[in-house]
């Protein structure tokens, strides 16, 4: 399976994926799920707040929406809630790959 | 019974033998103000906390035996690692650890029942603190719509707290919630303070994880069935944060605000002002002419009914607001307008204390305690008096109805509404430039990250949105009733006295006090376009900005007053300024009013929040040296182009 996404500050980005494929949540495409499965904030009082509102290792998230002016931030739904979050933080979390992306 | 806000300084000692006291925790958007309100009704009072200006709401709950308990509203917060200032009222209440309150004998934690996992889990980390607790699972009816079996027995049994469906917004479940709180509070009322909550530490990043699998756990067993996902949430958002028609939904709401103010607040205004008119006619007739009348009607009557005028536009700013926030839609303008504030240096969030600011920058700079980080929140608190707050409205009304065509327009706008619009856009504008060049200077730093919750959409609570404006109108009657009276009295005075001597020539104001101190500061104001008269109004103008109206209304109809076209003045000051103004004029005091920081309330809030007197001072500075390079510029335009 080949997949391209769109990345933050790289055009493409391109892998291959047999079975999981670990990506940053910022790469996640809107309609795509993940798996959770690192919190990595360089700052610690954000990475803690992203683990209180549920951003923790093996929630499954969704990239929902992406705001106007070059789709930053984006909305993600984990654990029943809409959560706003810009890119950069985004590209510190990692995400397994879950679900398809929806044609 | 008077245990409440005004005397919570004493509450601590009277608390403990009349009332039990009892807080509502929990996150924002969980519905806890309406179970608030739907448990006190009007028995409540909105204050500060001391030293601080959290707002602090206590209200008094009947329970069955006819014992009055006290109820405190707690800010919302996601945990008890507390972040931001709100958040640490919040926490220091529950731990007891706040000076002149007494610790909770009870806490009511309210979740929201269609968002349980981030609830439950400040539910679970409350519990450690060894507080007697009751969870109140909030819009129970919206979680049922979508589907959401729950067995509360096993939820309430797992946690080891009792749990109740409530319904605040319909207030159902009020009964039940109050029954289960009065059955908790036997005997907890003497219980000494909780050990545990004072030895309380940060959970650490393991504890925050530990929770949540816990959460999991409990929910595995108690969920009979999982609740949906909101179709209409996700289908509103996907118009409401689209590129291109979400842009386009933001200008529109903005756009509707402003004509709204316009256009419907002028029925109940009008209405005011005829019936002001009445009151200074009837109280006219009764009296003859001399110092009492002149006071009363000139002073006290054309200075608190010039104001009283605008309480119709400010309410209904505030209920636009109060709805946009209720509603769910202003956390989707902070998401949409992230970037764009990103690039002068703010961040989403600062978006709302912005937007509070129109209707008044006090509760505008309060707002800015949700901003976590320093450097941002000080930023808007120096821009947030640019934006343009309800005050200036009586100013920019009575010119523009003065000095703009009514019956032309621009597009779908009248020219007058466009011309508002114009100067609340410049005052946006200016807000985000000068945010840009602080934080390009005087506070450079790092950008922290966002971190913003999309609440659910629902429709406004009517219940909410009543309380909220009853207590606006409440401060800015009792601000219209003390402040803005005493300073029109003494305008009143300082125009009217010393009298004219006999057989002297000239309007009479020119020999009062008010007179001397404008003719002393004309040659500061004269290059800005502004006379003697314009610096006798500007002076109260500078203790709080709408009193400049019924200054303005003082000085002219006082100076009137032993001329010749009395009725005119009394007519309306509109035209007497029309006729006494040119348009440079005008705009000149327009321009100075989009910049000019005339509000002492505003400078002492900002000290508050600061804690200190640097930043308000800075502010009070170049507010004014810009207000004065902006008010010379568009007067020396608008001459310059020949328009009058």
């Amino acid at each position: 399976m080949r997949i391209i996404l769109k990345m933050n500050e790289v055009d493409f980005f391109v892998f291959s994926s047999s079975s999981h494929s670990l990506i940053p949540l910022s790469a996640l495409p809107v309609g795509q799920r993940g798996v959770i499965e690192s919190v990595a904030l360089k700052d610690a009082d954000s990475a803690r707040r992203m683990l209180e509102m549920g951003l923790i290792e093996g929630s499954v998230v969704e990239v929902m929406h992406e705001a106007p002016f070059g789709g930053d931030p984006i909305a993600v739904r984990v654990r029943g809630a809409l959560i706003g979050i810009r890119r950069i933080d985004a590209s510190e979390i990692r995400v397994l790959i879950t679900g398809e992306i929806p044609e | 019974m008077k245990t409440s806000v005004d005397c919570h300084s004493t509450s601590s000692v009277q608390g403990s033998v009349e009332a039990s006291l009892m807080a509502l925790v929990g996150s924002p958007n969980c519905g806890k103000t309406a179970i608030f309100n739907a448990l006190t009704g009007s028995r409540q009072k909105v204050g500060n906390y001391s030293g601080v200006t959290v707002e602090r709401k206590e209200g008094l709950v009947r329970g069955s035996r006819g014992r009055d308990i006290r109820v405190l509203d707690l800010p919302g917060t996601y945990s008890l690692d507390a972040r931001t200032l709100d958040e640490e009222v919040a926490r220091d209440v529950v731990l007891g650890r706040v000076a002149l309150e007494l610790q909770p004998h009870l806490l009511v934690a309210v979740a929201d029942a269609t968002n349980l996992e981030r609830g439950l889990a400040l539910v679970l980390e409350l519990k450690n603190l060894g507080i007697p607790m009751v969870l109140a699972l909030n819009m129970m009816d919206l979680a049922r719509a979508r589907g959401q079996e729950l067995d509360l027995g096993i939820l309430s049994q797992e946690l080891g707290v009792p749990v109740v469906a409530t319904v605040a917004t319909a207030r159902q479940g009020t009964r039940d919630l109050l029954a289960q709180l009065e059955s908790a509070l036997e005997g907890v009322d003497r219980a000494p303070p909780s050990r545990t909550a004072q030895s309380w530490e940060k959970s650490s990043a393991e504890q925050v994880r530990a929770r949540f699998g816990e959460v999991d756990r409990i929910l595995s067993k108690c969920v009979k069935r999982a609740i949906a996902p909101t179709p209409w949430t996700d289908r509103l958002d996907r118009l409401v944060l689209h590129p291109i028609w979400g842009s386009l939904i933001f200008l529109a709401v903005v756009s509707l605000m402003f004509q709204a103010l316009f256009t419907w607040a002028s029925v109940p205004a009008d209405w005011i002002e005829a019936r002001v008119g009445d009151v200074s006619g009837f109280v006219g007739s009764l009296m003859t002419d001399g110092p009492l009348k002149s006071l009363l009607v000139d002073g006290v009557l054309a200075g608190v009914g010039g104001v009283l005028v605008f309480l119709p536009q400010i309410l209904l700013l505030f209920a636009f607001i109060l709805a946009l926030e209720d509603s769910g839609y202003m956390a989707r303008a902070a998401f949409l307008m992230d970037r764009l504030m990103g690039k002068v240096g703010l961040n989403g969030r600062s978006f709302i204390p912005l937007l509070s600011s129109y209707a008044c920058a006090i509760p505008g700079i309060m707002a800015t305690r949700t901003i976590e980080n320093r450097r941002d929140r000080l930023v808007t608190i120096l821009v947030a008096p640019l934006t343009t707050c309800s005050a200036r409205l009586p100013v920019y009304t009575l010119l523009i109805a003065a000095f703009i065509p009514a019956d032309r327009s621009v597009g779908p706008l009248s020219l007058q509404a466009a011309v508002m619009l114009g100067l609340y856009a410049s005052g946006l504008f200016l807000a985000l430039l000068l945010a840009a060049v602080f934080r390009r200077t005087v506070l450079q730093g790092p950008r922290p990250s966002l971190i913003l919750e999309l609440p659910t959409y629902k429709w406004p609570s009517f219940m909410n949105l009543g309380f909220g404006l009853l207590e606006r109108a409440k401060v800015f009657i009792r601000r219209a009733g003390t402040v803005i009276l005493a300073l029109t009295v003494l305008v009143w005075f300082l125009s009217s006295y010393p009298k004219a001597p006999e057989g002297s020539v000239g309007a009479p104001i020119d020999h009062s006090y008010a007179g001397k101190i404008g003719h002393a500061i004309e040659p500061l104001i004269r290059p800005i376009g502004f006379d003697w008269r314009v610096g006798v109004a500007l002076i109260p103008g500078f203790a709080a900005r709408e009193v400049m109206v019924s200054a303005l209304a003082t000085v002219y109809s006082v100076e009137a007053r032993e001329g010749a076209d009395e009725e005119v003045v009394q007519a309306e000051l509109g035209p007497v300024l029309r006729g006494q103004w040119s348009l440079a004029t005008a705009a000149s005091l327009l321009a100075w009013y989009v910049v000019a920081l005339q509000c002492l309330s505003t400078l002492a809030v900002a000290k508050r929040e600061t804690n200190s007197w640097r930043w308000p001072a800075f502010m009070l500075l170049y507010l004014t040296a810009l207000a004065y390079a902006f008010a010379f510029l568009v007067y020396r335009g608008v001459l310059a182009l020949g328009w009058n």
